[in-house]
């Protein structure tokens, strides 16, 4: 079954002639990995705040069409409402830090607070969160000391202590250096495994074609497609149509058919390219 | 040759007493690309903000075209070296991008013609000549970024240092951005601080790798791509193709590009 | 340094550390206010160093007098204008010359409100040391200081120091771009103007970004808030407040009838 869906939605900035979202059709299902990419500029920032309301209930504007997200029509539900169900990562590890905690533990603790969870139910919470992001040794720290990629992990946290069962990571990585990134995808992977839907967005396709299922690409405010993962980031036409580069294995693969050095489909990943150059060497 | 810059033995210490920099010796070419890696807190910013003069050595010394940066201030010092910061929203200001790229050489006196051909010549260097009478708050993250780099280009500094040139920008913004390196190596020593290894790979003639306050590894980006244990030291991981190189028994482990990659399969194959 | 962004709170392990804020709060204020109902100075000065006690036991006693110093302008301003300006003035001390004179009643004026100053320093200054200002804002919240009030207190403490390191990387951009920041006034005046666009900016883009990760907390949900911090009112606290109250309550009467 869906958990979030889009019927023909479009959305108007106030104050804007043109959509920055145009008649998107979209579904995704529970447990599943989306990831979406396209340029800068192509939507996507603004296609990841519609899910938890950001957009219309913070942004003014005007929507036309549909989205139900976990069974409640984003339209006419708060924001609070779907904080519980739906949870937003921006990309800047520093500003979505609230300030509300002075540690790592009452930053996890705030959403909880809003909510009115009891003090018991918010400490074995917190307990399992700081566990989940291995901070345990940083839980008595001002989050703002932390780096980059930490202070990410606690951001994820401290919206998955609300139990939502659709994260949406917005260029989640894009800030942070190699080791924040690797820790944050790391993350990501567990909690996908864990089962909660993942929408992420992304510039970093050699990730996505590790974990997504299903890819979808924007551009130009639309949605130009939607499918398997690896049937999206291996279609070269239809990435660089779309301003987005292949992978340097899917490039390099192509590059060797070319020079007739390999037949076959091409590699996406460097466990496809590894199993290709054997062949190659072997003939 | 001589070196345009010159660090040594430079300790840098905060206010704070943290220590930012330990013992740094390193000697910068003419017209050579400088690639400067290592993770956030290692040291990076801190080194190459000694070479425009924003930070003086607590001990030891930095020489700018053999000059003391500490008996100049950073206004001075900018006239050798630019200093493209990482994050455009924190200098651009005017309301239109030729005032922001002006805005520089206006603070060095240019005046006149030097000033409009220095402007211009910048500003197409980037491919943004178009777009001059645009507010460069109107435009993506892409342009901002080139309008930051043509504001620094069109003070004609010796040396350009750029923080991070291609964070949070997609695709086509890197293909651009490698471009542009490839354009000023021809005039500019070029330092850039990156944690993208691919750019690195394809622009860098020397990479200069950090770790705790220290440069741990100085030599071309195949020696450095090819130090297994100080890379995973630096929690820092070769280029994606090199990875593979590595990866497959009897490829070289140091092939930086798609090309010579192809190369070698085909001297293997035949 | 766990706690280096909240300016002036140190840990330590102690029984004054562990007491409700609300009580160390009401000893401050009753200290604060008697200094300007006793009697005179003398009172006063034993209102000073009775903090000690208090001081010994957090294990703060020199940090509490530290910012003292601090103080010693302000005396030196306040002797030397009111023991010749104090405008009562009538029984003269020293007689200088050119008809300036040092006064007597100046002289006592001065040595009242430099002893009032040192009470309300210590004391003021030992609450902020010893109070943790999560443990201060979750009490405020308990007993009906709005939710939203107390997000404004905490994160204003938190986010000083994110703006002040923001100005100086925009200030040191527009350096690198050969603005001089050094010399006259004007020179000055007119090298901050290309740096408030960009702070200015800077702060509506963070505001707007934090507003947003509020939201997702469900900042706005309407229900009854719960506190993560626990603080507990406890009897040493009742007890403690209750006799704070009385006893500074007799040590003001008594200065007056003695």
């Amino acid at each position: 079954m869906a958990i979030v869906k889009f019927k023909d939605f479009s959305w108007t900035y106030q104050g804007y002639k043109k959509p920055t979202l145009r008649n998107i059709n979209l579904s995704v299902k529970e447990g599943e990995f989306l990831g979406v990419i396209g340029r800068v500029g192509s939507g996507r920032s603004t296609f990841c705040m519609t899910m938890l309301g950001l957009i219309p209930h913070f942004f003014p504007g005007r929507i036309k069409g549909e989205l139900v997200v976990d069974g409640l029509s984003v339209e006419e539900s708060s924001i609070a409402e779907l904080s519980t169900r739906v949870g937003l990562i921006f990309q800047s590890p520093d500003t979505q830090l609230t300030g509300a905690g002075t540690t790592v533990e009452e930053e996890l603790a705030f959403g909880l607070e809003n909510l009115g969870v009891p003090q018991k139910e918010m400490n074995k919470r917190v307990k399992k969160m700081v566990k989940l992001i291995g901070l345990e040794s940083f839980r008595n720290r001002s989050p703002f000391e932390l780096s980059g990629g930490q202070q990410q992990k606690v951001a994820i946290a401290s919206v998955l202590i609300m139990q939502p069962r659709i994260l949406v990571l917005d260029e989640p990585t894009a800030q942070l250096d190699p080791l924040g990134t690797s820790q944050v995808f790391d993350l990501i992977k567990k909690l996908a495994k864990k089962g909660i839907t993942i929408i992420l967005n992304t510039q970093k396709i050699n990730y996505l074609a590790e974990f997504a299922d299903r890819v979808a690409i924007l551009n130009k405010n639309k949605l130009v497609k939607v499918d398997k993962a690896r049937k999206i980031l291996t279609d070269v036409k239809l990435l660089r149509r779309n301003g987005i580069i292949p992978s340097v294995y899917t490039q390099l693969s192509e590059q060797l058919i070319k020079e007739g050095l390999y037949k076959g489909s091409l590699c996406l990943t460097l466990g496809d390219a590894k199993k290709m150059i054997k062949k190659v060497v072997k003939k | 040759m001589t070196p345009i810059i010159k660090a040594s033995k430079v300790t840098f210490t905060y206010p704070a007493k943290v220590t930012a920099l330990r013992d740094i010796n390193l000697e910068l070419n003419e017209d050579e690309v400088t690639a400067i890696i290592g993770q956030n807190g290692s040291g990076k910013t801190t080194l190459v903000k000694h070479f425009n003069g924003l930070l003086k050595p607590t001990k030891g010394e930095v020489l700018v075209e053999g000059k003391d940066t500490r008996d100049l201030t950073t206004a001075q010092l900018s006239k050798i070296v630019g200093y493209v910061f990482q994050d455009p929203d924190d200098q651009l200001f005017m309301s239109k991008v030729y005032e922001e790229v002006a805005f520089g050489p206006k603070n060095l006196g240019f005046k006149g013609k030097e000033l409009k051909s220095s402007v211009k010549n910048a500003l197409k260097m980037v491919g943004l000549w178009e777009s001059r009478k645009k507010h460069p708050l109107d435009m993506n993250l892409n342009d901002k970024k080139l309008v930051t780099m043509a504001s620094i280009i069109a003070m004609k500094p010796d040396v350009i240092i750029l923080d991070e040139p291609t964070n949070g920008q997609d695709h086509q913004g890197i293909v651009k951005v490698e471009s542009l390196i490839n354009k000023l190596r021809k005039e500019h020593t070029v330092i850039i601080i990156s944690h993208n290894m691919e750019l690195v790979s394809k622009v860098a003639d020397r990479v200069v790798m950090m770790y705790d306050s220290r440069v741990i590894f100085e030599g071309s980006p195949k020696k450095a791509f090819t130090k297994k244990k100080l890379l995973n030291k630096t929690y820092l991981k070769p280029p994606l193709i090199t990875q593979l190189g590595q990866g497959v028994k009897g490829m070289p482990s140091d092939v930086l590009t798609i090309n010579e990659l192809v190369k070698e399969l085909q001297k293997v194959s035949k | 340094m766990p706690e280096a962004v909240l300016i002036s709170y140190v840990k330590k392990k102690s029984f004054f550390h562990k007491l409700n804020p609300l009580t160390k709060l009401v000893l401050a204020v009753c200290a604060i206010t008697l200094s300007f109902l006793l009697k005179n100075f003398m009172y006063n000065l034993i209102l000073f160093f009775f903090i000690i006690p208090f001081a010994y036991e957090a294990k703060l006693l020199r940090q509490v007098f530290k910012p003292l110093r601090y103080l010693f302008i302000i005396f030196v301003f306040l002797f030397g204008i009111q023991s010749f300006f104090y405008p009562f003035r009538e029984t003269v001390l020293v007689q200088l010359p050119f008809g300036f004179a040092i006064w007597l009643e100046g002289l006592l004026y001065a040595v009242d409100i430099s002893a009032r100053l040192l009470v309300i320093m210590v004391y003021g200054y030992l609450f902020v040391l010893t109070t943790h200002p999560g443990d201060l804002v979750s009490e405020l919240k308990e007993r009906g200081m709005p939710h939203w009030l107390g997000y404004v207190l905490i994160t204003t403490l938190q986010l000083i120091p994110r703006v002040t390191s923001q100005t100086e990387v925009i200030i040191e951009a527009q350096r690198s771009r050969g603005l001089e920041t050094q010399g006259s006034v004007i020179k000055r005046l007119k090298a901050y103007t290309p740096l408030l666009g960009p702070l200015f900016m800077g702060s509506v883009q963070n505001a707007v970004e934090r507003a947003m990760a509020l939201e997702a907390r469900a900042f706005r949900a309407e229900c009854d808030k719960t506190r993560y911090r626990d603080v507990k009112f406890t009897k040493q606290d009742k007890l403690i407040t209750a006799s704070s109250i009385i006893l500074s309550i007799i040590y003001g009467v008594v200065s007056w009838l003695l």
